[in-house]
């Protein structure tokens, strides 16, 4: 029953986690676009590496977390 | 009931205001052309696709089929001369799709009260559009970045080395970013798809199936665009290497090259040829495609590389000390020699990149 539980709540915290770091990374590919304004080009390829790697474990943990939903959805029903 | 037949005439509606203008300009063209006997084959063809443009349309404004509303839709586009795609057809285009589903949705008055929830009408209004939606992204972006590519961007001349202004300057390398950028568009666009869907109509036995299978879930740190990778890290080692194969230990080789073959193959694809094999060979060392075979592929690659600059430093002090050299390798002699090729092979392979691109016609 113990095990149940902790399930259920796997979903938000992987949605929360999700939408907390694709918002990091848009704020990060702001900051690169930013730093390149100013002409740092070395800080603002940086910048946007770390902005796009983070962007895709964003939809990634997302992805995982639809199909948590679906999975958790169809146990709720039973 | 009623409902129903307003679906019908807003579709008609659609239908209508989509090919108003591709309908009459297709029409003018088949009254106005001359004998079928003085006009070629390109006219034949031209009268055609005008003919069948004029009775799809008629066809689709009579049932609303969808198979009748695309052949004019695309017929048009391409007839009519347009390289681009028209983003009013596109609109309207998805616009019927949503209303297609609609009625399809109520199932042409078998019923006469169907109710459904909220979610339900929201799902039909959706799903297409999430199918649409992506594809309309793309070819936004592609037209948006290619227009801006080719248009706005200006270089200062005067300030930059030539052989970087080429490169930048170079169709070859629009097209490559241009396409770069749409695909990785394209990428994220079809994920968030992806996401929104599983969320409107989550399937149980698809999520498990992709939480069961570990290829897809277990994924290491992969950055962006491995190829880039590779191919700057085979562009750093590329001259080091092909001076040391080509102009010190195989120098009677080249040579024969050189004499024997054009000038083209000697001087261009013998290097290009060479280039792609170390890109390769990159691609082979690369550590995180295969953990646990990494640290010997890697061993090797350093010994390999360890015995290519003790072979070519022994060769290159050869003549003058002659088999005491195994002993006083020329170290020294071979960093002098591989500085002044450094810079020319470089440069040598992006005008092989550009002519190979130009050769096959990709760019103008």
């Amino acid at each position: 029953m113990k095990k149940l539980e902790v399930k259920r709540k796997l979903m938000p915290i992987l949605l929360l986690l999700g939408i907390i770091v694709m918002l990091l990374s848009l704020y990060l590919l702001l900051l690169a676009i930013g730093y390149m304004e100013r002409g740092y080009v070395g800080t603002s390829l940086l910048t946007l590496l770390v902005g796009f790697s983070l962007l895709s474990s964003s939809l990634y943990l997302l992805r995982l977390s639809t199909y948590v939903y679906a999975t958790e959805r169809k146990s709720e029903k039973e | 009931m009623r409902l129903e037949l307003i679906l019908e005439g807003a579709k008609r509606v659609v239908i209508a205001a989509t090919l108003y203008t591709p309908f009459f300009t297709a029409l003018n063209s088949v009254l106005t052309t001359p004998q079928l006997t003085t006009i070629g084959l390109e006219g034949l063809v031209v009268l055609s696709t005008n003919i069948l443009i004029v009775f799809s349309t008629v066809l689709a404004l009579l049932t609303g089929n969808i198979f009748a509303y695309l052949i004019p839709v695309i017929a048009s586009t391409m007839s009519l001369g347009l390289s681009y795609l028209q983003v009013t057809i596109l609109v309207f285009f998805a616009t019927y799709l949503v209303l297609d589903t609609l009625t399809m949705v109520l199932r042409g008055g078998e019923v006469k009260y169907l109710r459904y929830s909220i979610k339900t009408w929201m799902r039909a209004i959706l799903t297409p559009l999430i199918i649409v939606i992506p594809v309309f992204i793309a070819a936004y972006f592609t037209t948006h970045t290619l227009v801006l590519l080719f248009t706005n961007t200006t270089i200062q001349q005067s300030s930059l080395n030539p052989n970087i202004l080429i490169i930048l300057t170079s169709p070859i390398t629009k097209i490559v970013l241009v396409l770069a950028c749409v695909v990785y568009v394209y990428l994220t666009v079809e994920r968030i798809a992806e996401i929104i869907t599983g969320f409107i109509k989550p399937s149980y036995s698809i999520s498990i199936n992709k939480l069961l299978e570990t290829k897809d879930i277990d994924v290491f740190y992969t950055p962006l665009s491995n190829w880039i990778l590779y191919v700057s890290v085979a562009f750093l080692f590329y001259p080091v290497i092909y001076t040391m194969v080509f102009d010190i230990l195989l120098v009677d080789v080249r040579e024969y090259i050189v004499t024997h073959t054009p000038e083209v193959f000697s001087k261009y694809i013998v290097p290009f040829l060479f280039f792609i094999l170390l890109v390769l060979l990159v691609r082979y060392l690369h550590t995180i495609i295969d953990p646990l075979e990494a640290p010997r592929r890697l061993l090797y690659a350093s010994l390999t590389l360890l015995l290519l600059i003790y072979a070519s430093s022994i060769k290159l002090v050869y003549p003058e000390k002659g088999w005491l050299g195994v002993i006083q390798p020329g170290f020294q002699e071979l960093g002098v020699f591989l500085g002044k090729k450094f810079v020319d092979y470089g440069y040598e392979v992006i005008t092989v990149l550009d002519l190979l691109f130009r050769i096959l016609g990709v760019a103008p």
